[in-house]
């Protein structure tokens, strides 16, 4: 087998190839398996048995297409080797990590960090280091969730021979190396069931409201904005705000009733903090407080990446304008 | 034609619009390809397979990432030649 990386319009399907064995130099590709873009828009994919067998991870320059080696056993050398590497995720730091179902004595598989500037391998997580907790069958697909935990979708972890497989997520502690159990057929029990999950992804943790009440001062709405704890910081995330109802922004009795829109914002928050977010109100949004002192309000938050990942939720709060007179 | 079925789903992401992508390495009649779901509803619809849109087939496609921008990148393999 061989293999390449192809690009994928999200709107129109149209696929492009980056990357192929005929067409750039460096290492070829064989079994690639896993995919991640680094913070520099670099491509790093792991390939199952490239580089004579034992696989390694190859970065591709999204532009040309051509192939850099990161990682593989003999360069750099040293343990922990890889055997059967398979996804591929990276953390906070930019070090890499991959899942191999097959490295560590035994062939259980475990967790290896990759220095993404020398290659050197490090073991994070295999069943005999730490001891303890969940054991690896087939570690496959590795995410990080908000705090930097590492979850690792596992074929056949919480098997004991049932056949199809009875697989499940594992909570890696990126220090430690320690395993906890985050899910398996039996723990909680209830379906559906697990066979063989491959891949693993983690919701973004959207930010919530401070409180259920804001104020209006200055042609602005202060509204109090909580960036999750254990997310990560809430940079350039955006909320905004309309009425939860339909009103009448003037008191005549013909004006009609409409959803009005009180403003958007985009905010930066450290992670775990609650902060006032100013929301400039639109010239209708401020006619309406100038006909009612409260006024109901859907907030919808969004978070934006980076990681590319979105999530919204929507609360309501309770806009209240100083008196009449007063700016 | 109805919703894409999956067969083999491998690898998912999550997109910028909150949509789930999941890479299937058997769907679409079996050289694989990525389907979109709908967190709210679980509806399906394809984004890309092998038989529309041109350019290189799947072939036994198995992971996903996204692109700043917010294309989409999957490692294939190829028959040898």
């Amino acid at each position: 087998m061989t293999g390449g990386v192809i690009r994928i319009d999200p709107a129109t399907g149209a696929r492009t190839a980056v990357s192929e064995n005929s067409t750039a130099g460096g290492p070829s590709f064989v079994d690639p398996e896993g995919i991640a873009v680094t913070a520099d828009g670099s491509i790093l994919v792991t390939d199952q048995t490239a580089f004579g067998g034992g696989g390694g991870v190859i970065r591709v320059d999204p532009a040309t297409g051509a192939r850099t080696a990161v990682s593989e056993n003999s360069a750099p050398a040293g343990e922990p080797s890889f055997a059967d590497p398979r996804g591929i995720a990276l953390d906070a730091t930019g070090s890499i990590l991959v899942p191999d179902r097959n490295a560590f004595a035994g062939m259980t598989g475990g967790v290896i960090r990759v220095d993404p500037a020398t290659g050197a391998r490090t073991a994070v997580s295999e069943n005999s280091s730490p001891a303890g907790g969940p054991s690896f069958a087939d570690p496959n697909g590795i995410a990080l969730d908000a705090g930097g935990s590492i979850l690792v979708a596992d074929f056949n972890a919480f098997g004991g021979g049932c056949g199809m497989g009875c697989g499940g997520v594992i909570r890696v502690d990126p220090a430690t190396g320690t395993r906890t159990a985050v899910s398996e057929n039996s723990a909680p029990p209830g379906a559906p069931s697990f066979i063989e999950p491959g891949g693993v992804a983690v919701e973004p943790a959207v930010p919530s409201l401070g409180s259920e009440k804001a104020k209006l001062k200055k042609k602005k709405i202060k509204l109090p904005v909580d960036c999750a704890p254990g997310a990560a910081a809430c940079d350039d995330d955006e909320v905004e705000l309309e009425t939860v109802k339909p009103v009448k922004v003037r008191a005549q009795a013909a004006a009609k009733k409409k959803i009005v829109q009180l403003g958007s914002a985009t905010f930066s928050i450290p992670a775990g903090q609650t902060q006032k977010v100013k929301v400039k109100v639109p010239r209708k949004g401020r006619k309406l407080f100038e006909r009612k002192r409260k006024v109901k309000a859907n907030a919808t938050l969004t978070v934006t990446g980076p990681p590319l990942q979105s999530g919204t939720a929507t609360e309501q709060v309770r806009v209240k304008a100083k008196k009449r007179g007063k700016k | 034609m109805g919703e894409p079925s999956f067969v083999t789903p491998r690898g998912i992401a999550l997109d910028a619009d909150g949509s789930i992508l999941v890479v299937d390495q058997d769907a679409f009649g079996g050289p694989g390809g990525v389907i979109r779901v709908d967190p709210a509803t679980g509806a399906r619809t394809t984004v890309s397979e092998s038989s529309t849109s041109g350019g290189p087939s799947f072939v036994t496609p198995r992971d996903i990432a996204l692109e700043a921008d917010g294309s989409i990148l999957v490692p294939t393999r190829t028959p040898s030649a």
